[in-house]
């Protein structure tokens, strides 16, 4: 019994390990969009860029789950996100990916702002253009800035990753659910718990290494 | 033929006029000093030399060469190429903060390509040694005092050869025993191929090291002159109040 609930388990951790990491190759860049977005001097963009950011972290991720999955079906009458698994899959990637983005994007905001004017003007007296004094001088602080409030957003997605049962991804807590039905055992959510617990834990320590990293300036 | 000329320079911010028609004009090898209180446009003007603020009117020529004219539009590019005329040293300092002392010089000329890297790491370790800062080229700015980074700074604007180096109270945040140490630095740099304009409050420096001194009071140019003319016989009323007030404090 014990081997198979291991199995179910790291079949369930495999899919919310994907999850995880698909979400954050997607959202760390498309937050940043979503940021320059939002400090847009014209002001059109800058206004939809805050409506999107507005309503996505202003309704819950388990609704807008649901309808990124079945909005387009019903609305233009074609699902969009191709059959089965696969299709559902695509879907939570996608919500998981926006909302996460406009989160991160209120971050790096938050540090881009806080990047003291004289930096900028610094390297363009120098002659550095706008883009190299953004990735060659502001970057590199805003990080080490951001990295407390990341590491936040970081364990909140860890744990974020059940809700994609909501369309029927098979996750991890799905799986140690199955066994409450099927044998009545309770053990197996126990050992989901587990599994975030240890999860989390590795990412608090690699943040806290981060930090040490960059501890090298002030 | 003037290294640097400036002519019926206007800057408003909103509807104050800070600048109301500047005109300047300096030597190769001048050094010129800006003084005035506080408010009166000194830094504002050296932010317009620099491109940090647009004039709305007014002209700058470099050796002849018009980089900017109030009148007309000017592109981002354009601007990137006219202000390697200048350097500036800011009164914050502004070194980047994760970056060596070595690196903060070699940055922009090694991205701008300026020359081959090995060339611009010697002349770096040229230009640290002659700020006095040869032991701690691979300290981080954190590490070094107030003096130290200001002295930094002067390297790091040297680094791109500009033609006229701008210093905006290059003093003023520092505690008082660590001024000499940049002012001598600044000194030393005193050379008939070093242009410089220094907005300082330090009138004995000033009246030391500079060719030409120029008092800037509500936005227009109230007196210029030797230092000589300007410190000895101030003839404006508005210098001679200024510096009364400076004596005093």
């Amino acid at each position: 019994m014990f081997q198979q609930v291991m199995m179910e388990l790291t079949t369930g951790s495999v899919k919310t390990l994907e999850i995880f990491f698909l979400t954050l190759i997607g959202s760390l860049p498309l937050g940043l969009l979503i940021s320059f977005g939002t400090m847009s001097r014209f002001l059109p963009l800058k206004g939809l860029m805050k409506t999107i950011v507005w309503i996505v972290r202003g309704t819950p991720l388990m609704l807008q789950l649901i309808i990124i999955y079945y909005g387009p079906g019903l609305i233009l009458g074609a699902n969009i996100w191709g059959m089965g698994s696969e299709g559902r899959f695509i879907a939570v990637l996608v919500a998981f990916i926006i909302n996460y983005a406009c989160y991160f994007s209120e971050i790096y905001r938050g540090g881009i702002e806080s990047i003291p004017q004289g930096q900028y003007e610094a390297g363009e007296v120098l002659g550095l253009s706008k883009r190299q004094v953004f990735f060659k001088i502001v970057l590199l602080q805003v990080v080490k800035r951001i990295l407390p409030p990341m590491s936040n957003e970081f364990i909140n997605l860890v744990k974020d990753t059940s809700l994609a049962r909501i369309i029927a991804v098979y996750e991890l807590i799905w799986a140690g659910q199955v066994f409450i039905k099927s044998d009545g055992l309770i053990w197996p959510l126990f050992m989901t718990g587990a599994y975030y617990l240890i999860f989390s834990g590795l990412l608090t320590i690699a943040f806290a290494k981060l930090e040490k990293k960059l501890s090298y300036f002030k | 033929m003037a290294i640097l000329e400036i002519k019926n320079l206007h800057k408003s911010f909103g509807k104050t006029e800070v600048l109301k028609g500047v005109d300047l004009s300096l030597e190769k090898g001048e050094v010129l000093a800006i003084i005035g209180s506080s408010g009166g446009g000194k830094t504002t003007l050296l932010r317009c030399i620099n491109y940090l603020e647009l004039a709305e009117e007014g002209t700058i020529e470099v050796k002849g060469e018009l980089i900017y004219d109030g009148e007309k539009s000017i592109t981002d590019e354009e601007i990137r190429k006219n202000r390697l005329h200048f350097g500036m040293v800011f009164q914050q300092f502004n070194l980047f903060p994760q970056y060596t002392v070595k690196e903060n010089i070699t940055l922009a000329p090694k991205l701008l390509k300026k020359y081959p890297d090995a060339e611009i790491d010697s002349t770096a370790d040229e230009l640290i040694a002659k700020v006095g800062l040869s032991d701690k080229a691979d300290n981080y700015p954190w590490q070094l005092s107030g003096g130290q980074q200001q002295r930094v700074a002067i390297a790091r604007a040297m680094a791109m050869e500009p033609d006229i180096l701008c210093f905006d109270e290059p003093t003023s945040a520092l505690d008082p025993e660590l001024t000499g140490e940049v002012l001598r630095v600044i000194k030393s740099l005193k050379s008939k191929d070093n242009t410089m304009v220094i907005v300082t409050h330090e009138m004995g420096f000033a009246k030391e090291v500079a060719d030409k001194i120029v008092f800037i009071d509500n936005g227009k140019v109230e007196a210029a002159g030797s230092p000589a003319e300007i410190f000895d016989n101030p003839k404006s009323e508005r210098l001679k109040s200024f510096l009364a007030a400076m004596l005093k404090a």
